[in-house]
């Protein structure tokens, strides 16, 4: 039997497991808080930092990231304190200059209320990527392939195929850019070949032997053939005519 | 932040950006990830709080009193205190100091002059003026 | 090439958390680190390409270009910055006629600067190679550079 915890998220009390994490527990009992580098089948990283809170423990008052913060005995919890709030702001206001031009920032951006942004147009960037690795994260603990990395760090840091060229350990499952947050990772299937632009990749769209359609990339299918030991005609016909 | 504070140094600075950098200060004490990312805003807060009138002086008369953002100085020869040495002269990368005989006080091309200070540090009768 | 690399990937066998001091160990022995030994590296050691080049790449320490005989390191750490470390730098770019992080086309000299080399007292702090040169003023640049030209 795992441990029991009680906590107070805005002044409610909730009972949770030991160890999950702030996050989890607020989104169970119908409490938003805004994410971007979160993803319920990758282990958090608290990168993006939108999803901060205020945490009470004892007189100590702290702003953490409720995706990596375990909920603990007596925890009191304030999701949009204006502590909280004016710190949110200010993030936004800065994903807000890195992506001038991206929608799901800028829409973040005037749910909050940011009318007019803090920085100066001289200092705006247009970037997609917000550098949050989830794109990295899937490609590591789901898809287990790791083809890609956050290369450099501080201001140059951004997720890159090794030596900047072609990914070649990549097999064009198209992860990254299911999971990207902000639209950064660019998918385009056409003519039978699948393009991620970001990795310089470009992958043959396997062809259902049945009804001709073009149902995912040869190079994931063999990687999940050799994976499980699967029989060489086993993706010949696409799920839909299985 | 960084571009911020260069834009100062340049004489960019606009009196708004006092109030944005401690606001930004603040939130990166808050919100960081790591404990470093918590105290980087320090020397900021601490230059806001002890040197005040000099962020002023950049934002407002666009000067730097301490004499080292280029883009706010400028170097000029004080022609009594300039012996004619050379030595300024010689060690100038740019060419911009001309000799014009011993005893005679040297001229500073200010199109010429690109403000590395090399003047002004071999100089020892103190005749290089930074302003 | 290849014997050091197998040396001191013996050295190690298959501890993927040395990835770090193999690195070390690579660039002491080339100087820099080529590519071909970080794709060796990867094959032999079972680590993904992308995790030995997201390491190569974080530590300002390596450098996975061709770097010159003679590293020159400009101290830009708060005291040398302070005493003007930043002039002694552009000194430097104009002497060897290459910028921050480049290499001279002689492979002579690597321009590069570091945050901090823990002598601030003699700032603003030069280190060439292993030999260090407190108290940098402009003029004092060119002689030194002298010594390593030949």
């Amino acid at each position: 039997m795992s441990e029991s915890v009680s906590l107070t998220i805005n002044g409610n009390k909730y009972s949770a497991v030991k160890g999950t994490y702030v996050l989890q527990v607020a989104r169970d009992h119908g409490i938003h808080i805004p994410t971007l580098c979160d993803h319920e089948a990758i282990e958090p990283y608290g990168a993006c930092r939108l999803c901060i809170v205020e945490v009470t423990r004892g007189a100590r008052t702290r702003i953490v990231t409720s995706c990596l913060y375990p909920v603990e005995e007596g925890l009191v919890v304030q999701t949009d304190s204006p502590r909280v709030m004016k710190n949110r702001k200010m993030l936004l206001n800065l994903l807000l200059a890195r992506c001038s031009e991206n929608h799901v920032i800028q829409g973040l951006a005037r749910e909050y209320g940011i009318e007019q942004p803090a920085f100066s147009q001289e200092y705006w960037e247009k970037h997609d990527c917000i550098v949050c690795g989830l794109c990295v994260r899937a490609c590591e603990q789901v898809v287990g392939v790791s083809a890609i990395s956050l290369v450099n760090r501080g201001i140059s840091k951004e997720p890159k195929p090794p030596f900047l060229e072609k990914a070649q350990d990549c097999i064009g499952c198209g992860s990254c850019y299911y999971v990207c947050p902000t639209g950064a990772v660019k998918l385009e299937d056409k003519n039978g070949v699948r393009h991620i632009y970001k990795w310089k990749v470009a992958f043959r769209l396997k062809k259902c032997s049945k009804c001709g359609i073009q149902w995912a990339p040869e190079a994931q299918l063999t990687y999940i053939r050799k994976k499980w030991n699967l029989p060489s005609d086993f993706f010949e016909i696409c799920p839909n005519c299985r | 932040m960084r571009q911020i504070l260069d834009g100062i140094t340049e004489g960019k600075g606009q009196e708004s950006d006092i109030q944005l950098l401690k606001d930004l200060s603040e939130h990166l004490q808050d919100s960081a990830l790591c404990a470093l990312g918590g105290s980087a805003p320090n020397p900021v807060l601490s230059t806001l709080r002890y040197f005040h009138d000099e962020y002023e002086a950049h934002i407002k008369n666009k000067k730097c009193p301490a004499g080292i953002c280029k883009a706010l100085i400028k170097f000029s020869i004080i022609d009594e205190k300039c012996p004619g040495c050379g030595m300024c002269v010689k060690t100038c990368p740019t060419d911009a100091i001309t000799f014009m005989g011993k005893k005679k006080p040297v001229i500073l091309d200010q199109a010429k002059c690109i403000k590395c200070r090399t003047c002004y540090d071999i100089c020892k009768m103190g005749a290089v003026r930074i302003e | 090439m290849k014997d050091g690399l197998s040396v001191i990937l013996k050295k190690y066998g298959k501890d993927k958390s040395q990835l770090v001091s193999i690195l070390q160990d690579i660039q002491a022995e080339y100087n820099y680190l080529p590519r071909e030994a970080l794709e060796k590296l990867s094959k032999k050691m079972d680590i993904p390409q992308s995790h030995v080049y997201s390491m190569a790449t974080f530590f300002r320490a390596f450098s996975l270009n061709k770097r010159g005989k003679h590293i020159v390191n400009v101290c830009l750490g708060t005291a040398c910055h302070v005493r003007g470390g930043e002039l002694i730098l552009e000194s430097l770019e104009r002497q060897l006629g290459v910028g921050r992080g480049q290499t001279t086309p002689d492979l002579k000299f690597t321009l590069e600067s570091v945050n901090c080399m823990g002598c601030c007292a003699t700032g603003p702090v030069v280190k060439i190679g292993e030999e260090y040169f407190g108290h940098m003023t402009n003029d004092k640049v060119e002689p030194m550079l002298k010594k390593y030209r030949e």
